[in-house]
């Protein structure tokens, strides 16, 4: 029996394969995120094992006091704390690290424009063992600079250089004096690496008299328990002294965090390409169950048990998901390295290093590859094993007829689907029931699929009879109407194939709804909620700011009639974590459009603040009340002097002000984030913003942008956003196409004899491929169709999710009509293949064929 | 009467070999034939005798090893798959033993199915006369599945005859009917050569079925060696005993 099924195997080769590259994908994207995962961890803790390498301690600031997420990063330690340590016994030397986010101006302003690109640090230049050193020049003094020889040869600069960079403030320049390099190469790919004194970087950080840590190494022969205990024991509150290779893998780990966001991408698109994958493998192996009746049937009647049957079955699915990893696991290396490539050519910092297939990942994208390959093919394993030896002896071809209880199926979880979505939005539920919701819509459509494929076969018929009259050639009708009735003949496994097809489909559909949608609300949002002409934002580093004195230099300008910066961050109001905002009271108009004020912001002085009022009614809020607000440092109650409405529908506003002095006593470090400029009368856009660009060309990184440019900005990210979720959401498209390629094998195979037969009493070939593409164009069509249908479900439901209520929703229809088109004529060029098997078949061997 | 003595189909020469060197089987051995039209002739034989292969090479369905087959004036060696396609089509008509129809289309649809293939209009006269000749006016709307094996087997004679074939090919048609249903549809089969002039050339085992034709032609081992004019079944069953024992 186990002979028979490997023998079955080999004798469907191309079957095999073409099911193992159905689930193949599922197992690439799984190994992908993990391949992705390890190697970006592997090459950070290498580089900073090996730059610990000749250190012996680290005191850093403890995370576990740090109470506030937000307030992460900015928290120093005092740098004074060197001499401190560096008098404890057995400590050899103390070298004191600050970084701060710098921008390299170019001398095309073009080239420094722009957000993203790979960040630019400068740190203090330490003189600490490790695997950075120098390699020419010298150790950089005041106004000088010591730059990373990556870099160094990207910039094409030499030393004895002039570098103009900025930091938060006017540009400053610096003479280029040393070039350092890893030991080993540099394994940070694309980040920029500056050094000067710390002294230096402390006035451009904003940080004087401060560092971020200490690096620490021991005199020889110093016991490295007993010389941390007694560094640990001269340490303030918050501050703690841990050994030099926990700091790096803390400080790797750290890292890896940033980008753990990809590898949950990754998963979600292994979710889905594996879902497919297992709609397809199931789809095709209770085709060919069916129709291995009789042959299962005589191997019963030989007198194997059901067992033998049911382990027949499933030894295949392993083999063939044995097949998939095999294929798999190489297409996830090869997926996680253009993964990679991509993302450090759009800009993102990752290490280079050999690529980390950990065992863990080959044993996950096994278990992934078979077990699912397995499971799909159980239900229709436990039905071959039920096969009764008499039904040997009959014929068992038998039309079968969508019962009542089908549509009931589809219509309970349709409705089911529609309602748990709907009230998880309303009722504001957590966003996993809209998740439910929407599986429940995927399962409806997928049954509605079965239910529904004879009718809409049918329909398509009489609907192409209609439109197709004039343009009818001879002999086609016949091919299209016998296509049609092909397809009817087994409605679920058209249901099924077409199934496959859906998910991918509406996943796109609902992701084009969302965008489309996010980018008509963006656009009405800022035409209603964007007072101002145009708006200054800072063009660099993971900390948005306003270099100093740019709001004054701007407002300057005879073009500008005014201009307003405002500040923003995360704080903690009430208890919970909020943007607040700080502005100035004069300057409100400029920033935002609000509707019916109660209070005024004129009163909006020192500790007082506005609410927006959703939120104020939210918590039961009113005029005079008091609102705790905590930044930095101890809480403050701030009194409610205005409550207002936005005058637009948008709801990712913020929903506190306060005024922006009373911001600065609250956080002196926080700077400017945002500037809205409005022009002076009789002054264009296009001639205002030419006056500011040449304004902001002394405040490295600052850019202006007008309502068109954020619109532009808008629209090329979600252009972005939207090909890169297309890119990936076609595989399951594919493994969806390949089903289609399955199953009319499988029919084809199926039809012999009948394809024989018209063969033998006048069929050409190309009417034989026409019947045969004609299948396929009608069962994508409805794959699409159904994908269609609950992508615009799912659309809405995304939308409200994203929006909240008063969401917009916006259907792309020509790119998803035309999706449709696009479809069909995939399904012919699935079509191919069964077609030619088809058209090429020996029309006596055909006939004879039982 | 005399007949007219065109002819409707002719192999010259024909030898038909499968398989290469020892391994090879000769099907059929310098075989040379005529069949004339209007008439309506049965190829009778042991099994391996070569029967069914010269029903197929006479019917484009195989094509020979050498020598020729012609099909009125038309050499079917010279023409493509898709010529040879259209020939069956137009001018050929086929009665297999089972399975001749296809299920997914009604009786009537079955019948046309050559015609609407070729993308043209039947001569509904003609096919109305057929219909009722054949007496299955009353399954047309039916699907195969719900006839009887006898209705299946006159439904594809209908088909077979419907667009006036030159010659059509029956290859043991009766071959699963029970013996009522058989003789119902060899004799309607007699009565459209009687009646209409149509040439028919039927490969059968069962002399009874053999006995409805004009001429016999016996195959054995890949060679004709035998002949006979109106037959009976009595003597085909005694030609038969010699030509196995």
């Amino acid at each position: 029996m186990l002979k028979a099924s490997l023998r079955g195997i080999w004798d469907h080769k191309v079957r095999t394969l073409l099911l193992a590259v159905a689930v193949v994908a599922g197992v690439s994207f799984v190994s992908a995120s993990f391949v992705f995962t390890d190697t970006i961890g592997d090459a950070f803790s290498g580089a900073f094992a090996d730059a610990a390498e000749s250190l012996d301690a680290a005191v850093t600031i403890d995370p576990d006091t740090i109470e506030d997420d937000f307030a992460f990063g900015q928290q120093r330690i005092d740098a004074s704390l060197e001499q401190e340590i560096a008098a404890v016994e057995g400590v050899d030397g103390v070298f004191a690290n600050l970084t701060a986010f710098v921008q390299i101006i170019e001398e095309d302003a073009a080239a420094t424009a722009g957000f993203g690109g790979p960040p630019n640090f400068l740190f203090a230049w330490t003189g600490a063992p490790g695997s950075f050193q120098l390699v020419a020049g010298r150790a950089p003094e005041a106004g000088e600079l010591l730059v990373d020889a990556d870099t160094a040869a990207d910039k094409g600069w030499s030393i004895g250089d002039t570098v103009v960079f900025s930091a938060l403030g006017p540009n400053e320049t610096a003479t280029l004096v040393g070039i350092g390099d890893f030991e080993g190469g540099n394994p940070f790919g694309g980040a920029v690496f500056l050094f000067a004194p710390l002294e230096e970087v402390q006035r451009l950080a904003d940080a004087e008299g401060q560092a971020d840590t200490f690096d620490i190494t021991f005199v020889d022969g110093a016991d490295a328990e007993d010389t941390l205990a007694a560094i640990a024991a001269i340490l303030p509150e918050g501050v703690r002294a841990i050994d030099a290779q926990t700091a790096a893998a803390e400080a790797a780990e750290e890292l890896e965090q940033g980008l753990s966001f990809i590898t949950i991408f990754l998963l979600i698109f292994a979710a889905v390409a594996v879902s497919v994958g297992i709609f397809v493998v199931y789809n095709a192996f209770r085709t060919v169950i069916g129709q291995r009746t009789r042959e299962l049937a005589l191997f019963r009647l030989l007198g194997a048990t059901r067992r033998q049957v049911l382990t027949s079955v499933l030894v295949e699915a392993a083999v063939i998901g044995m097949v998939a990893t095999v294929l798999g696991i190489p297409g996830g290396v090869v997926l996680a390295l253009v993964l990679r490539l991509a993302l450090s050519i759009f800009g993102g910092d990752l290490p280079a290093g050999n690529i980390t297939l950990a065992p863990r990942t080959v044993l996950i994208a096994a278990a992934v590859g078979i077990f699912t390959t397995v499971l799909s093919a159980l239900i229709p394993a436990i039905r071959a094993s039920r096969v009764l030896p008499m039904a040997a002896l009959s014929d068992v071809h038998a039309r079968r007829i969508p019962t009542v209880r089908r549509w009931v199926i589809t219509g309970v979880l349709l409705s089911a689907g529609l309602g748990v979505s709907y009230w998880a939005l309303a009722a504001d539920q957590a966003l996993w029931i809209v998740g439910v919701g929407a599986l429940l819509i995927m399962a409806g459509t997928y049954a509605l699929g079965a239910a529904v494929s004879n009718i809409a076969m049918h329909g398509a018929g009489r609907a192409i009879d209609v439109i197709g009259k004039p343009f009818r050639r001879s002999g086609t009708t016949i091919t299209r109407q016998m296509a049609i009735e092909n397809a009817r003949r087994a409605p679920r496994r058209t249901g099924a194939t077409a199934g496959a097809l859906m998910i991918g489909v509406s996943l796109v559909t609902a992701v084009a709804i969302i965008v489309f949608s996010i980018q008509t609300t963006t656009q009405k949002a800022l035409e209603q909620a964007f007072p101002a002409d145009a708006v200054v934002f800072p063009g660099f580093g993971p900390i948005q700011a306003l270099p100093e004195g740019v709001e004054d230099a701007v407002r300057e300008l005879p073009e500008v009639e005014t201009a307003a910066a405002i500040k923003s961050a995360p704080a903690r109001v009430n208890g919970q974590t909020d943007f607040l905002v700080g502005v100035n009271p004069e300057e409100t108009d400029l920033i935002v459009v609000f509707d019916r004020i109660e209070g005024s912001f004129d009163d909006l002085v020192g500790a007082t603040v506005a609410v927006q009022r959703s939120e104020a009614e939210r918590v039961d809020l009113a005029l005079g009340d008091d609102v705790e607000i905590f930044v930095t440092g101890d809480p403050v109650d701030h009194e409610i002097v205005a409550i207002f409405d936005l005058g637009s529908d948008v709801s990712d506003q913020a929903s506190f002000y306060i005024n922006k002095e009373q911001y600065a006593t609250l956080d002196p470090t926080l700077p400017d984030i945002q500037m809205s400029v409005a022009f002076a009368d009789g002054v264009g856009i296009d001639e205002g913003k030419a006056a500011v660009e040449t304004a902001l060309e002394d405040f490295g990184g600052a850019q202006i942008f007008t309502q068109e440019d954020l619109l532009g900005q808008i629209e090329a990210a979600l252009l972005g956003v939207l090909v890169l979720i297309f890119g990936l959401l076609a595989m399951s498209i594919l493994i969806a196409l390949i089903g289609v390629v399955l199953i009319l094998s499988l029919s084809v195979f199926e039809r012999t004899r009948e394809i024989g037969l018209v063969r033998a009493i006048g069929m050409i070939r190309s009417q034989v491929r026409s019947m045969v593409r004609w299948e396929a164009f009608l069962v994508a069509v409805l794959g699409a169709v159904l994908g269609m249908l609950a992508g615009l479900a799912l659309g809405w439901f995304g939308s409200w999710a994203v929006f909240g209520e008063g969401f917009s929703y916006d259907v792309p229809w020509l790119p998803v009509i035309g999706g449709i088109f696009g479809a069909g004529i995939a399904g012919l060029i699935a079509a191919w293949w069964p077609a030619y098997r088809a058209a090429n078949l020996n029309i006596l061997e055909a006939i004879a064929y039982e | 009467m005399t007949k007219t003595t065109t002819t409707a189909a002719r192999a010259v020469d024909a030898s038909k070999v499968y398989g290469e060197g020892d391994t090879a089987v000769h099907a059929l051995r310098n075989i040379s034939v005529e069949f004339a039209a209007g008439e309506f002739t049965a190829i009778m034989g042991p099994s391996g005798s070569g029967k069914s292969t010269l029903m197929h090479c006479l019917a484009g369905l195989d094509s020979l090893t050498s020598g020729q087959v012609f099909l009125g004036d038309t050499n079917l060696g010279m023409l493509n798959d898709k010529q040879l396609t259209e020939l069956r089509r137009d001018n050929i008509g086929f009665v297999f033993q089972a399975f001749n129809l296809i299920p997914t289309l009604t009786a009537r649809e079955n019948i046309l199915l050559p015609i609407t293939i070729a993308g043209g209009k039947p001569e509904s006269e003609w096919v109305e006369n057929v219909i009722d000749i054949l007496d299955i006016r009353d399954r047309l709307g039916h699907r195969p599945s719900e006839m009887s094996g006898g209705q299946q087997q006159r439904v594809a004679a209908a088909r077979a005859l419907a667009s006036r074939p030159a010659v059509i090919f029956g290859d043991e048609p009766s071959g699963n009917l029970d013996s009522n249903s058989s003789a119902e549809l060899l004799g309607f089969l007699r009565r459209a050569v009687d009646e209409f002039g149509q040439t028919m050339i039927m490969v059968t085992h069962e002399p009874s079925a053999a006995a409805y034709s004009d001429r016999i032609v016996f195959l054995s081992d890949g060679h004709i060696v035998d002949e006979m004019r109106d037959p009976t079944a009595e003597k085909v069953l005694d030609r038969l005993k010699t030509l196995e024992g």
